[in-house]
């Protein structure tokens, strides 16, 4: 599969409907969530807190990957381009969102931040996303083809999604929190993030691509 | 693909829904290559639904579809470039700008960057669209909605344009230089499939037509061989339009329409 001009115009329009204007005030939000949370835990790393403010910001994104708007997943189906390739554009607009989202919303919280980061919390923050962000993916992927929402939230739903997001990105660190915060084993943290990344890559985007196909034909 | 021969060619569709309800039952119909093809019928005749299916938004429970002398396929590329949709109720990014869409599908559609660019700028022009190009499509009128989705399905000069309702929402000026731009394209060896409940337009501006009705196409034939049909009442009278015979096709003769206070 190569990732050709229409696979690049897909993956430009969803990365610039993540930062549309309506997103603005949950995303104020959760920086403010995110500025507590660094000032009261002194135990929780400000980077880590960072990634996890900016991935629960970011529900719709990775959990309603073909309907950023109403009947954009129909809309879609008329072009000539595979799933394959939209799912792949999509995600990656996804992981780009994130690490965008996380570099603006570290401008914010750590200037709050009672302790500034070092080049070790730089790599346990970059080791948190790695590990992360795939099973995030795989999760997100599935759940936007079982539980698809053609309806887009308003700024309370947005919040209580963003809760479940920020629950869902709890869960997904365990591997991180044994692998790295407790053993401290790096090359096994990095091996963890290369193996979901490759299950993200040869079974959950031609699945997910096949699905969709199905739930277009159903809708 | 030469004229006469069909561009699509349906037998025996069916479509059901969960309730039970066949939408489309048995249809069969060919739509020669370069017609202009109108396909009408009552509202819930099966006509939407079999749009909906040879557009590839909706799977078929039996039946067999072929365009471009090809089997229907969800996934074929080649299908798809060779498609401009108008659905009745339009599909698109409805947060983007009207000129951001259409660069988008021209691109999306195959066609360079440049050409993109050019066709977008003579589209917006041309269904006076320019004047709120800098707003997003969600703000637009119906009618503008409509002439977005319209622009959207020529922006590639696709050998098939499907569309649903078409003139349905629109100014008469619009309207008119819909039909025009559509039989510019007919005359250039596009097909033209379409559906409309305006009768007298659609006797006028199309070479082809089939009735629909309960899910099954009832009548198909040439617009010119209307006149020449034999009322199946009458044998030795024809009929005198289109909307006569869609009437005596479909209406339920044993059912009179009454009020019983007029």
């Amino acid at each position: 599969m190569t990732f050709g001009k229409q696979e690049r115009l897909v993956f430009a329009m969803d990365l610039r409907r993540c930062f549309a204007a309506a997103r603005i005030p949950v995303l104020s939000m959760l920086a403010c969530a995110g500025v507590l949370l660094v000032v009261q835990r002194s135990d929780l790393p400000p980077l880590v807190a960072v990634c996890i403010i900016a991935l629960s910001g970011l529900d719709g994104q990775f959990n309603n990957i073909f309907y950023r708007s109403h009947s954009e997943l129909e809309a879609l189906s008329l072009f000539p381009i595979s799933w394959r390739g939209i799912v792949v554009a999509k995600n990656c607009a996804t992981i780009c969102a994130a690490l965008l989202l996380s570099v603006l919303m570290s401008l914010a919280i750590l200037y709050f931040s009672p302790r500034q980061p070092d080049g070790a919390q730089f790599l346990g923050a970059s080791l948190f996303v790695w590990t992360v962000v795939f099973p995030l993916l795989i999760i997100g992927n599935l759940r936007s083809v079982q539980e698809p929402r053609k309806e887009t939230a308003g700024t309370g739903d947005a919040l209580i999604q963003a809760a479940g997001m920020a629950v869902l990105v709890l869960v997904c660190s365990f591997p991180y929190i044994i692998l790295y915060t407790l053993t401290d084993d790096i090359p096994v943290t990095i091996a963890y993030g290369a193996f979901m990344a490759i299950v993200w890559l040869i079974r959950s985007v031609p699945r997910t691509a096949v699905r969709a196909e199905q739930l277009l034909a159903s809708s | 693909m030469t004229p006469g021969s069909p561009i699509l060619e349906i037998n025996g569709l069916v479509k059901a829904y969960d309730t039970g309800h066949r939408a489309v039952d048995g249809l069969s119909l060919r739509v020669p290559h370069g017609s202009i093809f109108g396909f009408i019928g009552l509202n819930g005749a099966g006509k939407t639904t079999t749009i909906r299916i040879i557009a590839g938004l909706l799977g078929h429970d039996a039946g067999t579809v072929e365009l471009f002398g090809r089997p229907l396929s969800t996934n074929d590329s080649e299908i798809k470039r060779n498609i401009g949709v108008v659905l009745d109720e339009p599909l698109y990014f409805d947060w983007m700008s009207a000129p951001e869409y259409l660069r988008f599908v021209g691109i999306m559609e195959g066609l360079p960057q440049e050409a993109a660019e050019k066709r977008t700028a003579e589209l917006l022009q041309f269904f006076d669209l320019a004047e709120k190009a800098g707003d997003p499509i969600e703000t637009y009128s119906t009618g503008m909605k409509k002439k977005v989705s319209l622009a959207a399905a020529v922006i590639h000069t696709p050998k098939l344009v499907i569309l649903d309702e078409p003139l349905e929402g629109i100014d008469a000026l619009a309207s008119s230089a819909v039909k025009e731009t559509l039989a510019m394209m007919a005359s250039r060896g596009t097909t033209i499939f379409i559906t409309s409940h305006v009768l007298d337009t659609v006797e006028r501006f199309c070479t082809d037509i089939a009735i629909v009705h309960r899910g099954k196409v009832v009548v198909e034939c040439r617009t010119d061989e209307i006149r020449k049909r034999a009322k199946g009442a009458l044998p030795h009278e024809t009929f005198d339009s289109l909307e006569e015979l869609f009437v005596d096709t479909v209406s339920d003769k044993a059912k009179r329409r009454q009020l019983s206070f007029l």
